[in-house]
């Protein structure tokens, strides 16, 4: 993301620089705020943003830290990225990772209820919560600085010494019926979701989701070991920033790890998906609706792609906002109830998304359809301006 | 073990006040402009960014009976440029807008003939309007303004309407500060509303939109309307759409001559400038803007409640409970106390609600606590907001809810729940000061409704001197049946 802002902000200076000099070359007086237009502006150089004195080091154990002294605010914040997420989850368990993940939260530590911990975090009003995303589970934690011991201790427990208590599964199994049970609410989410499932296939991780019965099989024993499968020190990485002395933090986290020696065979990437299905259209019938949402898309790049940040730019170019081509290409057409968007999702490991979704009454389909298509011809033929 | 918390709560106060509060103080440089234009100026040298945050104090509470909409509709089209940014031609364009004008003139005269009018007629007119305003949108290029704060490195844009306020933010490099002082003054002093057909289009679909997009909207609004008899507050922020159907320009141009006045307004700006630069800017860039009187305040309040109100909503989207007390407005003396009521109840894993009913009892999925609903400015609602747990009812949850607020009218608070509540008011204070963003909303913010940005700490001060008799006696002078309104949303057999 970053690096798309960076490429596309040189674009806008290049296209300045390269603007006939007409107002440069005038020696008028400034204009009056009355008269003065945008154009007549000039800007000083843009100073770089500084580079944040990030110290970065691998313990004995494997784990790398990482530590960012900043004083402005008495505040310690900081988290553990684990390389453990929902495509790691057994084909039969779909789910298992998101409740392991909520389990760690709200299952206690070794010697304290999740009650407890909860107390003692709202007390000091320190914050620690666990998300599970694709492909990692991050433990968040935000202190005052005088409760950054007290939290870090918590932190380090929740990690390496959670309880998982066997009362607290079901609640959070049924959190997750929940969501499941909430999933075909929103119509739009359908569309982008089942996108996603006929992309990578149902049968891959990036493709699946929990169901029901996914979520039923998942036993405490279950939780136990894929935790103890992925949260050891090598596959972890902490980074702390905050008010505190770097060289004192890295001794702290040195000694509060110490004891942490688990070893386990490195974690390997999930099978890359298959290549995209055929084209097709799918659609999902919806009585009583007075919009229609449609979302279309294949395989994408990934980051260390060579061409990434160029495509992240052409994506931009095309479906990036209402200045977009898509966006003027429809209005041009006089289609003024439609939404439309382009997002192309660079993945980490594996191919991301390219992705259009639009929304619109549902007179207007067919002819956004043909817009889109107009545009994608043109992206792929002719001129790049 | 309890003890040792208490005093940790306790020191943080301390330390908050004593330490960064008044450090923070000195980076803050106020001025006001002649004309009455304030500025907030917090430096912040760290990256070169600025942030930017204009209120102006009108919100859908100001909408008059019949225009409802009006405050946000203004809102909607506030980016949409000026005389020489966004159109094509300005004379020409300036025509076009004008004949649409004279077209709804034609059609309004016709339709107020009520029964008497000619639908032949009224068919012309209308079709007359509409090729009118088609022609004016072939004219003009509402995304200009927009996109030209983009390709600057804009980021953020955002635009809010409340009851209370109008928000208008974003974040600039720090190089390109002067091209926000154009901008901004330039929307001020030579506005165009266009689009404003188009957008007013826009509002009006948003209400067909399918829950659960809507829904909690849809409920919430029918639970004000329930809730207040007169007050504007019983008003949506979008209107009511036949209101919004017959709003018109002129109205708007009204409605921002008398509220976008520099008085009415307040200007925040943190990050990687100089004050004394943002002085000499204001006054190039915002001098121009003449003085212009106060606008009135809302008169209109709700007399006593005579009992309890109650409201069903049938609605496609989930089940919900609203329950709300009337409370005085935000320059109440206990505006503090209801705001330790609300952490007290709604924040955290501890948060009083979350205990009793997600925990313990598990009727609740999720409860919320708004102190002050939908606004602040004049009397409103303690609000509460329960979304019941899969195969719970409203009525598990009311009952619940009436256990904690008995527990709230006729037992002290426990010394460490109030030191708790105290410590989360404050870190959440410190927590926003850490971006430059929300630096600027809460500066703008607290100047807007208090008219000074200091009450921002003022209020933790007045907060650390509130006590467990204080909360007893508020709640028990806020949760009288009496005054209670409440709302379910049950979702409708398909």
């Amino acid at each position: 993301m970053r690096l798309v802002w960076f490429f596309a902000a040189a674009m806008v200076l290049g296209a300045q620089t390269a603007a006939p000099p007409r107002s440069a070359a005038r020696p008028v007086p400034r204009p009056s705020a009355e008269s003065s237009s945008y154009k007549d502006l000039k800007y000083p150089p843009l100073q770089p943003p500084p580079t944040p004195n990030i110290q970065c080091s691998t313990l004995a154990n494997g784990l790398k830290v990482c530590l960012w002294e900043d004083h402005e605010l008495p505040l310690v914040d900081g988290l553990a990225l684990v390389r453990a997420g929902d495509i790691f989850d057994p084909a039969d368990k779909i789910g298992l990772a998101g409740i392991a993940g909520l389990l760690m939260r709200t299952g206690g530590i070794e010697g304290r209820t999740a009650e407890q911990i909860d107390d003692l975090l709202d007390n000091t009003a320190s914050r620690l919560d666990v998300r599970v995303s694709e492909g990692h589970t991050a433990v968040v934690f935000s202190a005052l600085k005088e409760n950054a011991d007290q939290v870090l201790g918590i932190f380090k427990a929740m990690l390496t010494a959670p309880a998982f208590r066997q009362d607290k599964i079901e609640p959070v199994k049924s959190q997750l019926r929940n969501i499941i049970a909430r999933r075909n609410d929103d119509s739009r989410a359908i569309a982008r979701r089942e996108l996603g499932t006929l992309i990578y296939g149902p049968e891959n991780p990036y493709g699946w989701r929990p169901e029901y019965a996914t979520i039923d099989r998942i036993q405490r024993d279950d939780i136990q070991a894929f935790w103890q499968r992925y949260f050891f020190p090598a596959n972890m990485l902490v980074a702390v920033r905050g008010d505190f002395d770097a060289a004192a933090m890295k001794l702290k986290i040195e000694a509060l790890f110490a004891d942490w020696t688990v070893k386990q065979e490195p974690v390997k990437d999930v099978p890359q998906p298959s290549a995209s299905p055929a084209v097709g259209v799918h659609l999902a019938m919806r009585s009583g609706m007075n919009r229609t949402f449609f979302a279309m898309g294949e395989q994408g790049g990934q980051l260390k792609d060579p061409d990434y940040a160029a495509v992240a730019i052409a994506n931009a170019v095309v479906g990036g906002g209402p200045r977009s081509r898509l966006f003027q290409q429809i209005r041009a057409k006089g289609i003024d109830d439609a939404e439309i968007t382009a997002g192309w999702d660079a993945g980490l490991d594996h191919p991301g998304l390219l992705e259009i979704t639009a929304d619109m009454k549902p007179r207007s389909v067919i002819p956004v359809v043909l817009a889109i298509r107009e545009e994608m011809e043109r992206v792929r033929s002719s001129e790049r301006s | 073990m309890k003890a040792s918390y208490v005093a940790a709560g306790l020191g943080l106060a301390y330390i908050l006040y004593a330490q960064n509060v008044p450090d923070f103080e000195k980076r803050v440089t106020e001025f006001t402009l002649s004309n009455g234009l304030h500025f907030i100026v917090a430096e912040r040298h760290d990256w070169p960014v600025v942030s930017f945050h204009t209120v102006v104090k009108v919100g859908s509470v100001d909408d008059t009976p019949g225009e409802t909409g009006l405050a946000y509709l203004v809102e909607r089209v506030a980016f949409k440029g000026t005389e020489t940014v966004g159109t094509k031609d300005w004379p020409s364009e300036k025509k076009a807008l004008e004949t649409v004008e004279e077209a709804y003139d034609r059609l309004e005269a016709e339709r107020n003939k009520g029964p008497r009018a000619e639908e032949g007629r009224l068919l012309m007119l209308q079709m007359q309007v509409k090729m009118a305003i088609e022609h004016a949108q072939s004219t003009g290029d509402p995304q200009e303004y927009s996109r030209i704060l983009q390709e600057n490195g804009a980021s953020g844009l955002t635009a809010a309407t409340s009851a209370d306020n109008t928000d208008y933010h974003y974040s600039l490099p720090a190089n390109r500060v002067e091209l926000w002082f154009l901008m901004e003054s330039q929307r001020l002093l030579h506005p165009v509303f266009r689009g404003f057909y188009r957008e007013r289009q826009t509002v009006l679909d948003e209400y067909e939109v399918q829950p659960p997009g809507n829904a909690q909207r849809q409920f919430l609004a029918n639970f004000a309307a329930a809730a207040y008899a007169a007050e504007p507050y019983r008003n949506p922020t979008v209107g009511w759409p036949s209101d919004v159907a017959a709003l018109r320009i002129p109205a708007a141009k009204r409605f921002f001559d008398k509220y976008y006045t520099p008085g009415n307004m307040v200007m925040a700006i943190v990050g990687d400038v100089q004050a004394a630069e943002v002085r000499r800017l204001a006054e190039r860039y915002f001098g121009p803007l003449p003085a212009r009187p106060a606008p009135p305040p809302v008169h209109t309040v709700d007399p006593p409640q005579p009992g309890p109100k109650s409201a069903l909503v049938v609605s496609k989207g989930p089940g919900l409970l609203a329950v709300g007390f009337k409370r005085p407005d935000q320059y109440d003396r206990d505006d503090i106390i209801f705001d330790v009521l609300q952490i007290l109840l709604a924040n955290g894993r501890s948060g009083l609600l979350y205990k009793h009913l997600v925990q313990d009892r598990r009727v609740a999925a999720a409860a919320q606590v708004v102190s002050s609903f939908p606004g602040g400015r004049y009397p409103t609602l303690f609000t509460f907001l329960l979304t019941p747990a899969l195969g719970r009812t409203a009525d598990d949850n009311e009952r619940a809810l009436d256990e904690v607020l008995a527990r709230l009218m006729t037992q002290l608070l426990a010394p460490e729940e109030l030191a708790r509540a105290k410590a989360q008011a404050r870190a959440g204070v410190l927590r926003r000061l850490a971006d430059n963003a929300e630096l600027a909303r809460i500066l703008a913010d607290s100047y807007a409704a208090y008219g000074d940005w200091h009450k921002l700490y003022g209020s933790l001060n007045d907060l650390n001197a509130v006590t467990a008799a204080d909360v007893q006696r508020v709640a028990v002078r806020c949760f009288d049946p009496k005054s209670r309104t409440k709302a379910v949303a049950v979702r409708e057999i398909q």
